[in-house]
């Protein structure tokens, strides 16, 4: 926390790297109608179908592509397996800009780390971070997260809950439709399985989640992960829910495009490009309208 | 359940009070207990005021959002009485229609204006047509404003504290001359020579209060009724859409004008610029 | 909790020349079985002493049959305070952001000349949308961190970079968040291909490569532009394209409108619109 007492100082702004969250805002928003009278807005959340297992020679990760906005689907491609280290990827739900800075965060943790100690980053050392982060603000930050990779001692999965608690399986799920998603591993899964049957198995997994809760759809996305250091990011592995196709053959009614002088203009105002300019210009204060 | 019969009639007067409360009328109810059907809760009264209500701001944290209506105003004048309203109806910020008829034609007569409830303004003034119809029949003559805007608050009275929203003016022209009363759901009945009623009702008060007079030409109280209705539309985010403007007279109620908001600002704003070139 | 069935604003209809032709008899109601009428209630001293609220005020919630607080507007949310409505879209080689012009107190229009979306630099916009006071707050911090950007680099910022600076002030107001929902337009520098981002009040990013969207008229912008979008516009088109579906957006919203400003941005420059729009 900075911002002595909650006052905003110059210096304060100035500083760009000062670490910890910011709460000068705080006392302002509780003082809003907010609390009394409104509801809070709601952050993006993602409703979400993450799961991995383990097999024979490593981990594959899997997710769906769905972020929500209460009932509005906010985003129908979103990247939810995000990446730790080069050995290391982690599948986030929850909110969504927790799961990314959280994830975000630690990645950057770990690279210095691999600078100062020389060695390749390890799954167990990922996970600690991750989970004391969490518990230090006791489920605040929500992020639900599965975390896979491979290190000397072999290939890892974990999973993480907000409050920071973790478990260490061959199979997990995680998110709105980690029930869904974990019926498919609990009939499916096997030990030793071959990466084909492990990604079968993942696709089938996060597709349950797809078809079956409302939190989850759109695409799904894989990573790969192999004892021997190799990784393959399937981003768009699957697309069951692509409209691109219908929507090039659907012949659209003219009402749908506009023509040309249909907006009616009362000014326009053309700033030319200023090339050679880019970039030297520091831009002026624009004056307040009021 | 019933359809809808000749029990329509007897809503308004049905529902007696300390009679059939909290009571659930069984689908073989006679006639004469006909009303609305209650929910079979110990309190039907707080119940509706807490799950149907249809106020501004009353019903946000509910599951049930009804569309509303806004800006209306009524005055009299030397030539008889003006009355325009808009035609916005939003549920939320979300906006429903820009077409709403907010000047419910009881008879030739009489006129009665829609703000809060669309739908409790527009059943219970229908209601109100009927009873009045009858009253005619009964009569032989046509009834007075005073005895319809009484008839209404009579009715309202009997759902006092349910939850009902309806804050309406009764205008008309009988034996005493242009009469204008202001009914709500409160139950309160007024009397007087202006009213606007609505969530752009101040805007249209300032307009009013600056430029009313008595004496009046029939088409400056037109054009008054007019603007001030336009500039509630512009401030005011809940009214807008077409605006629509009645003149009632000896011979009953013409409709004047209907058009744009939209067109009138952008006329009354060409007006201003010429007048400032002078 | 229940709430006044009427707003204050409703109570105002008697005016100084209208006289009460008839006092309500007085029923029994939930809030009151005594049968006192409701001025018994306010003129008895031992009730004014317990509350401070005025005879008006006691009268009211004799009436209504509650002590809850008297709240005359009640909103979803703090995001529609003001109202406000933000759109971007991509097109071949172009990118329009857009905005409506409305400042509104709740129901009330202050001003129809608060334009949402801010220049950045030569080919880059942010348009943000919420509480008016922080779109203030956070277009002016963005500029000022904008220029210690180039005073340091010496150069232009990417889309990308400024996107991911945006997302990292507000996360780090996490657990005290700026009530803005940014948009980013902007054309990058190598290639002059678009680029746009959405993100909600605490910095989660959206990355489309059609269309993003934010405001009070949020969920029509969504469906207008699903329906009105085809890629690769050329920039006449795609201005056409984005005023419409912006307008027709707006008229459906009661908080937003009363103007509009587009910008289409494009390798030869900047062409800045203002719309004709309904002012209701």
């Amino acid at each position: 926390m900075h911002g002595e007492s909650g006052k905003q100082s110059l210096r304060g702004a100035l500083k760009e790297d000062v670490p910890g969250f910011n709460f000068d805002n705080y006392a302002r928003n509780a003082s809003l109608p907010t609390e009394t009278t409104m509801h809070l807005p709601s952050a993006m959340k993602t409703g979400t179908t993450i799961a991995g297992v383990t097999f024979k020679d490593g981990v594959v990760l899997g997710a769906d592509t769905r972020a929500t906005g209460g009932t509005e689907v906010a985003d129908k491609n979103c990247e939810k397996i995000h990446y730790l280290a080069p050995n290391i990827y982690c599948c986030g739900a929850g909110t969504a800009a927790d799961t990314e800075k959280t994830t975000e965060m630690i990645s950057s943790q770990l690279d210095l780390l691999r600078l100062s100690t020389g060695s390749p980053s390890r799954v167990v050392t990922a996970c600690t971070m991750l989970k004391r982060m969490l518990f230090r603000y006791q489920g605040h930050v929500s992020a639900a997260l599965v975390l896979g990779g491979v290190d000397s001692s072999g290939a890892h999965l974990y999973q993480i809950y907000p409050h920071g608690s973790t478990d260490k399986n061959p199979y997990v799920t995680m998110g709105s439709g980690s029930l869904a998603a974990m019926s498919v591993f609990e009939t499916g899964f096997k030990e030793d399985m071959t990466e084909a049957e492990a990604i079968e198995l993942v696709k089938e997994a996060i597709l349950a989640g797809i078809y079956n809760d409302l939190g989850s759809g759109s695409n799904v996305d894989l990573t790969i992960i192999r004892r021997n250091g190799e990784v393959t990011v399937l981003r768009g592995y699957l697309t069951p829910n692509d409209v691109e196709p219908l929507r090039t053959s659907y012949k659209r009614p003219a009402a749908l495009s506009v023509p040309a002088g249909a907006t009616a203009v009362l000014s326009t105002h053309m700033d030319p490009a200023r090339p050679g300019l880019e970039g030297l210009v520091i831009e002026d204060a624009t004056a307040m309208t009021f | 359940m019933h359809a809808i019969g000749t029990d329509i009639l007897d809503l308004g007067k049905s529902l007696r009070a300390g009679g059939k409360r909290g009571a659930i009328l069984s689908p073989h109810a006679k006639a004469e207990e006909a009303g609305f059907l209650l929910p079979a809760v110990e309190d039907p009264a707080s119940f509706c005021k807490t799950n149907f209500g249809v106020g501004y701001g009353t019903d946000q944290h509910q599951e049930l959002k009804f569309a509303k209506g806004t800006t209306t105003l009524a005055f009299k004048f030397d030539g008889g009485i003006v009355v325009a309203v808009d035609s916005r109806s939003t549920q939320g910020a979300y906006v429903a229609s820009g077409t709403v008829k907010k000047v419910i034609e009881i008879n030739p007569y009489l006129l009665g204006t829609m703000a809060g409830g669309a739908a409790d303004c527009s059943f219970w003034e229908r209601n109100l047509g009927i009873q009045c119809r009858l009253y005619e029949l009964r009569h032989k003559e046509r009834i007075s404003v005073a005895a319809a805007s009484k008839l209404l608050a009579n009715t309202v009275m009997q759902y006092r504290g349910y939850g009902l929203s309806m804050g309406t003016m009764i205008t008309g022209w009988d034996k005493t001359g242009p009469q204008l009363f202001y009914v709500d759901n409160d139950g309160m009945r007024l009397k007087g020579n202006l009213f606007s009623v609505g969530s752009g009702s101040t805007y249209a008060y300032g307009v009013l209060d600056a430029h009313y007079r008595k004496d009046l030409s029939a088409d400056e109280a037109i054009e008054l009724g007019r603007r001030a209705i336009y500039h509630a539309t512009h401030r005011d985010a809940y009214s807008g859409g077409i605006i629509n403007v009645y003149h009632v007279q000896e011979q009953g109620w013409v409709k004047v004008f209907s058009g744009d908001c939209n067109e009138l600002h952008y006329k009354y704003q060409e007006e201003k610029t010429a007048s400032m070139a002078m | 909790m229940t709430f006044c069935t009427h707003s204050p604003l409703e109570h105002l209809p008697a005016c100084a020349s209208s006289e009460v032709v008839h006092l309500n008899t007085f029923v029994p109601s939930p809030s009151n079985p005594s049968n006192r009428p409701a001025s018994d209630v306010c003129s008895s001293g031992t009730t004014k002493k317990e509350n401070s609220y005025s005879f008006a005020e006691n009268l009211t919630r004799e009436i209504h049959g509650n002590n809850d607080p008297i709240i005359p507007w009640q909103l979803q949310s703090i995001l529609e305070y003001n109202g406000g409505a933000v759109v971007a879209m991509v097109g071949k080689n172009c990118v329009a952001i857009a905005s409506d012009l409305r400042y509104g107190v709740q129901a009330q229009t202050v001003a129809c000349n608060f334009p949402k979306v801010h220049k950045m630099s030569d080919r880059l916009f942010v348009g943000l949308s919420g509480l008016a006071t922080d779109i203030q707050t956070l277009e002016q911090l963005l500029r000022f961190r904008l220029n210690l950007y180039k005073l340091r680099e010496e150069r232009d910022i990417k889309p990308e970079t400024f996107s991911a600076l945006l997302s990292h002030i507000l996360y780090e107001k996490r657990f005290g968040p700026y009530f803005v929902e940014p948009l980013v337009a902007g054309l990058r520098a190598e290639d002059n291909t678009p680029f746009i981002s959405g993100m909600d009040l605490i910095g989660a990013p959206v990355f489309a490569k059609d269309f993003v969207v934010a405001g009070t008229c949020a969920a029509n912008l969504y469906g207008l532009c699903e329906s009105f979008f085809k890629p690769d516009l050329e920039p006449e088109q795609l201005f056409e394209v984005l005023s419409q579906s912006l307008l027709a957006s707006v008229d459906r919203d009661a908080l937003s409108g009363w103007g509009a400003v587009v910008h289409v941005i494009t390798p030869d420059g900047v062409t800045s619109r203002t719309l004709k729009a309904r002012q209701d």
